[in-house]
């Protein structure tokens, strides 16, 4: 079993006990790009199969939601809506908020619906959060739909004052760095639970609270000024304040903005790296 | 000259047994600041079980190794370390090409799609690519023979259907090193012959290196180049199929040729009868291994506790996977007084067939009605006298009387 030199040098790969910080490759990745799709295909077919209405869930779901939250706090408790109109308003916080959280939950709990697989093949883990994300980018692609035809309504058929503008075109990085910000808290939070379950509990408590210290149902300007700067440190309040700008006069916040799209990016790298570091050992104990 | 693809260097891996995945934040935190303050390092060695320890071997390019072991071994692990579900504790694993694993059939079929969509989903699940399955296809759904129901969602197929269906997925894996965990277990005895026919060209005339676990010793003596013994997580022996087979055998007592009980008090058996010794005795042994040329003397010897009972005695001989392949009968007789009594013949040279065989015995009253059932009292391995056994035709269990010849 003596190896010559040259023959070391040929060995394509090896396993090692530990996973460098570093050990990871973009590209491969990619390679994997069928399986992703696989993964997110097969959970949006499952979930509509049986099903009547299909995709009309999708809309249907947030549509209520929408509705009683216009209700409840445009109608009852009367929060402004810093002269958006309230259905517009609740219909893109409760979009966003659930495309956040949804898609957070999605790569937490994916590792656990998928631990069965998990145990008996390898691949990058890290397909399994993004698929899920993909799944809720799906339904949110649904809700986008809907969400441009309301807006065209309230610019054509209402006094409001409500029309598309080059706000718009900063969207889809608004999008993807949520996205990335629910994938990487997912996974991460997938590191922290899965050894301590009561931590668990913990984090759902915090995704509660943190609903409710982003401007999904109210807008920033209610806030009062010396509490204001604390929600500048959410780098959600500046991706929905500006989302809401692409169709109203309210402010873009560009400074803050990009200061929030730079901390997600750090959080998300960090995050991730420590993931793909101990993903194995915390998958074994799954 | 023989390339090698693999050598696992040193591999162990280590669980720490009890609480597994229970352990609560608060006493990690508790062990973590004992730790600290006693400046101590907690003997873990307690709780620490080792799954794998030290296990280094190599494996050429297109060796197909079988991996055997009593449940427990480690045979299991090592596996997932191979396909990089588990880490290793230790030691490193270097190899070249590229893996794919069936450690389980039809790993990540969803109930609710239909079978060509989990087609899909299984291959790219194993490693391939949407245009190799694309490719495939054809090939996959004909072999799994149930092109009717390819539209079905798998939930409503029966469990024979769900397996062929995972199982011709996993036989046109495209992959230059193949492991399989007890795949060869599946479907109907039909089915099974066509995975093995399938598995031994996989493994011999595309070069694919194979690495396989199974409990089928016949399988594994026919499409092996090698064999890793694994016992209590250490690498026992690595090396030729048919000593190496007939060393494990040996020593995990699965060869079972002899029991012997000295008094009618101690001996297996009823009110009527009781058994004193049952055994086996091949003609001869090459190293433990058995072959099949040499003859095998059956002893029986019992006691009959009631005086004047007439008795048949039936020996039953079985393959290992269950059919009961012959019986045979002695003439009745009418047992005396309470006394010892002998029953004994053989099985001819050549008789049976090269694989593993388990025998019981009965005891019959004039009606052959059952007297005394004494099930899987012996068993024996028999090894193949030819060097050649690639396996390339079929193989009986046993040979006939009948005589065939050329006019």
């Amino acid at each position: 079993m003596k190896l010559d030199t040259n023959q070391i040098d040929d060995w394509e790969w090896e396993i090692k006990p530990s996973v460098g910080w570093f050990d990871f490759s973009i590209k491969k990745l990619f390679n994997h790009a069928d399986l992703i799709w696989s993964f997110t295909k097969r959970d949006l077919q499952s979930s509509h199969k049986q099903t009547i209405l299909g995709n009309f869930w999708l809309v249907f779901q947030p549509l209520i939601t929408t509705i009683v939250y216009t209700l409840v706090f445009a109608n009852i408790i009367k929060v402004s809506t810093d002269g958006m109109p309230p259905l517009l308003f609740y219909l893109t916080g409760n979009m966003l908020w659930s495309f956040f959280a949804d898609s957070m939950f999605g790569s937490l709990y994916t590792f656990r619906t998928n631990a069965h697989i998990l145990s008996k093949v390898y691949f990058p883990r890290i397909i399994l959060p993004l698929s899920s994300v993909l799944v809720q980018a799906y339904k949110l692609g649904i809700n986008l739909l809907f969400f441009f035809l309301a807006v065209l309504f309230y610019q054509f058929f209402t006094n409001w004052e409500i029309s598309f503008n080059y706000n718009l075109l900063a969207v889809p990085f608004l999008l993807a760095f949520m996205a990335l910000y629910a994938l990487a808290l997912g996974s991460f939070s997938f590191i922290l639970t899965t050894k301590y379950k009561d931590l668990e509990n913990i984090i759902q408590l915090i995704m509660r609270l943190y609903m409710f210290v982003t401007p999904v149902f109210y807008p920033v300007s209610l806030v009062s000024k010396d509490l204001s700067w604390a929600f500048w440190f959410n780098p959600l309040t500046s991706i929905f304040e500006s989302f809401r700008a692409c169709y109203s006069s309210s402010e873009f916040w560009t400074t803050e903005l990009l200061i929030s799209l730079g901390s997600i990016a750090l959080f998300s790298i960090v995050a991730l790296l420590i993931f793909r570091k101990f993903e194995s050992k915390f998958i074994e104990v799954l | 000259m023989a390339k090698p693809v693999i050598e696992f260097d040193q591999v162990s891996k280590s669980f720490e047994i009890g609480k597994l995945g229970s352990e609560t934040l608060r006493q990690d935190l508790i062990k973590y600041w004992k730790k600290l303050t006693q400046k101590a390092s907690l003997d873990s060695s307690n709780n620490t079980f080792w799954a794998l320890q030290d296990i280094s071997f190599s494996v050429n390019e297109g060796e197909v190794i079988g991996i055997i072991g009593r449940n427990g071994s480690g045979k299991s692990t090592l596996m997932k370390i191979l396909s990089r579900v588990l880490l290793p504790t230790q030691g490193h694993i270097r190899g070249k090409g590229k893996i794919s694993s069936i450690l389980e059939v039809g790993t990540g079929f969803h109930g609710e799609l239909t079978g060509l969509e989990n087609i899909f989903l299984n291959a790219q699940i194993l490693g391939m690519k949407k245009h190799e399955v694309n490719q495939k296809l054809d090939e996959i759904i004909s072999f799994s023979g149930i092109e009717d129901f390819i539209n079905t969602p798998v939930k409503r197929y029966s469990s024979g259907m769900y397996v062929r269906l995972a199982f011709s997925v996993a036989a046109h894996l495209e992959a230059d090193i193949l492991i399989l965990d007890e795949v060869l277990a599946v479907g109907d005895a039909d089915f099974q012959k066509k995975c093995l026919i399938k598995m031994r060209e996989l493994a011999s005339t595309q070069g694919k290196t194979t690495l396989i676990i199974s409990h089928d010793m016949q399988a594994l003596r026919q499409l092996c180049n090698q064999i890793v013994y694994l016992e209590n997580g250490k690498l026992k022996e690595f090396g030729a199929p048919t000593p190496t087979i007939a060393k494990y055998l040996y020593q995990e007592k699965i060869e079972f040729l002899d029991q012997d009980y000295a008094s009618p008090d101690t001996a297996p058996g009823n009110q009527y009868l009781r058994v004193k010794r049952v055994s086996i005795t091949p003609s001869e042994r090459v190293n433990q291994i058995i072959y099949r040329n040499s003859v095998l003397r059956f002893e029986l010897e019992y006691w009959n506790l009631v005086p004047e009972i007439p008795i048949i005695v039936r020996l039953f001989v079985f393959s290992f996977s269950g059919e009961c392949l012959i019986q045979i009968d002695t003439p009745l007789k009418n047992l005396g007084k309470q006394n010892l009594h002998k029953v004994s013949g053989e099985v001819p040279s050549n008789y049976l067939g090269a694989g593993s065989y388990y025998f019981s015995v009965y005891f019959l009253d004039a009606y052959e009605k059952k007297v005394l059932g004494f099930d899987t009292c012996l068993s024996i391995d028999l090894a193949s006298d030819l060097s050649n056994i690639l396996g390339d035709m079929p193989q009986a269990y046993v040979s006939s009387i009948l005589k065939l010849q050329h006019n």
